[in-house]
């Protein structure tokens, strides 16, 4: 719903399928997804607990990994390399520590060809849109964690990319920083209309800015338990009866997912009918 | 994002704090103590005849005898001196480090960017990196020679082991989220070289360097004491043989402060470079 009310985009996002996914590592840990579209535009939160295989699925969806079994459909076509207008954003080290943040915004303008005085030029524009221009030249280690990401997500945008994928973009920074930041990239999203798909294992954060949650569990492999429309009006508001609701539940799911993935691998849980004690 | 970084003892006075401060801060200042020290007990030593001085000529003898400015030993085409001795020696070494630095350099690239051939050059190098620098002299001796070529190859062969496995270390130790990055970024293969991994692997690469150097110094100058037919390890045998024990002392301190200053060279560079890539 959301997404058919922005504004009108010139270019729209891109489309991922997520089709029989099956993803091992050596014996013991493995992936699925089926079923799983990402629509156009949309902006889709992987939700659960770390060990679930969020990271996995993101890293399928870029193209960096590829699955053993099933296939990543990009728009129609079944994606067999790095994915095309793709922006990766991570929880740490996106930004190359021994390059200034214009330096650090123009690479990407650098590797498209254009020349170091254009690049940068460019590149102190962008962080000129996001309040940042007075850091030009300092290095990420003079910055703070959300000026790192802002950063990031200002270079993001200078490639206008069609579909983003952030694996817990906010997870270092403080609780008001992530705050603000969840509002910066809703408005990005607004702006661009690229497709977000976003990993995190954060509630509160998932509810404040996804369409649509996909729910996975970790036991007895990483899969996607469910998938929720979450159809709330935008500013999202956390005191609201149907959000607080909706974290309710979601928060006894992962609960419970937490438990059964400690226990399990101490007693057997994951089989109960195996296990003895339990019968 | 600055922290106030004034003083931490306001309390002192000015002239006190920089006092403390230049004593604290300054390195330079201890070593010469330390070294004053040495020299002192040395002298008061061979005064006092604890030492032989025959044996072990003081310092108010060797000092002035190593400023002298005509130290040479021996005659005729074995004749040499002690700055020429040092710069032969100081050139085999810049060589061996440079050809051992490029070929490791060229044996990590090889073994990134084709990892098939990893499995193939890993083995051979992991056994190769062990050998004591020393155990190459008799073999380049035999194969090479005892000309300066022989010292090179003894530098180079003190370098390539460690130095690959260095470089190897660092290239797999860059955070994956970088590489992962720059290619998200569409990063080209040169560039991923030149601006992603070769700035990410600065800070280990030099430690390495200045582990490597530390074993092609004393390498080359044992290949040198041991049948290399110049350099300043042949000068201090030679002096040893004509009895001239002031040289082979002024030798074996040269070797300790040419060694020191390129240590503090190698730092002082890594400290630029590091203030580059942070």
């Amino acid at each position: 719903m959301n997404s058919a009310n922005r504004k009108s985009p010139h270019r729209f996002g891109a489309r991922l399928e997520f089709r029989g996914i099956r993803k091992s590592f050596g014996s013991t840990v493995s992936v699925e997804a089926d079923g799983l579209i990402i629509e156009p535009g949309s902006l889709t939160v992987l939700l659960g607990r770390s060990g679930c295989g969020k990271t996995t699925l993101l890293n399928l969806a870029a193209g960096l990994d590829f699955p053993d079994e099933g296939s990543i459909r990009y728009d129609d076509r079944i994606l067999t390399g790095p994915a095309p207008s793709t922006a990766l954003i991570f929880q740490n080290n996106n930004l190359f520590p021994w390059m200034t943040a214009e330096e650090n915004v123009a690479f990407p303008l650098r590797n498209a060809g254009l020349s170091k005085t254009v690049a940068l030029e460019h590149a102190r524009q962008y962080l000129r849109q996001i309040g940042l221009e007075s850091f030009s030249g300092y290095k990420p280690s003079q910055l703070s964690g959300g000026m790192r990401q802002r950063i990031t997500l200002a270079r993001t945008i200078a490639m206008k990319p069609r579909l983003l994928l952030l694996d817990e973009p906010f997870s270092a920074l403080d609780m008001q920083t992530r705050r603000m930041m969840q509002r910066y990239l809703l408005r990005i999203w607004n702006d661009s209309a690229a497709t977000i798909l976003m990993v995190t294992h954060d509630l509160h954060e998932a509810l404040m800015l996804a369409d649509r949650i996909a729910l996975m569990a970790s036991s007895p492999r990483g899969h996607i338990a469910e998938i929720l429309d979450i159809h709330l009006d935008r500013p999202r508001n956390p005191e609201d009866t149907t959000f607080r609701s909706i974290q309710r539940q979601l928060d006894r799911f992962l609960e419970n997912e937490t438990l059964l993935a400690e226990h399990g691998s101490a007693t057997n849980l994951i089989n109960p009918g195996s296990s003895p004690e339990k019968n | 994002m600055k922290s106030c970084a004034s003083g931490k003892s306001d309390y002192q006075t000015a002239p006190v704090r920089r006092f403390s401060r230049l004593i604290a801060e300054s390195n330079f200042l201890w070593f010469c103590l330390a070294w004053l020290l040495i020299i002192l007990s040395w002298e008061l030593g061979a005064y006092l005849e604890w030492l032989n001085p025959q044996i072990l000529p003081p310092p108010s003898q060797t000092i002035p005898y190593a400023f002298s400015g005509n130290i040479t030993i021996g005659f005729g085409q074995q004749k040499t001196g002690l700055l020429e001795s040092t710069s032969i020696t100081l050139a085999r070494v810049g060589t061996g480090m440079l050809a051992g630095i490029l070929i490791s350099s060229c044996l990590a690239i090889t073994v990134i960017e084709l990892p098939v051939l990893r499995r193939l050059i890993l083995p051979v190098v992991q056994s190769l990196a062990p050998i004591a620098p020393v155990a190459w002299i008799p073999f380049t001796i035999v194969v090479i020679g005892i000309g300066g070529s022989a010292a090179v190859f003894i530098v180079f062969m003190a370098v390539l082991g460690s130095m690959t496995l260095s470089l190897i270390a660092a290239l797999d130790g860059i955070p994956v989220e970088y590489l992962k990055i720059a290619r998200n970024l569409g990063t080209s293969r040169t560039r991923m070289w030149w601006h992603v991994r070769l700035p990410a692997i600065i800070p280990g690469t030099m430690t390495a360097i200045r582990m490597s150097f530390f074993g092609a110094w004393m390498a080359v100058l044992a290949g040198e004491m041991a049948g290399i037919n110049s350099g300043l390890g042949y000068m201090i045998i030679m002096a040893q043989q004509m009895y001239n024990m002031k040289l082979v002392m002024i030798g074996i301190l040269a070797i300790g402060f040419i060694g020191f200053a390129i240590d503090r060279l190698l730092l002082l560079i890594n400290s630029r470079l590091m203030q580059w890539i942070q």
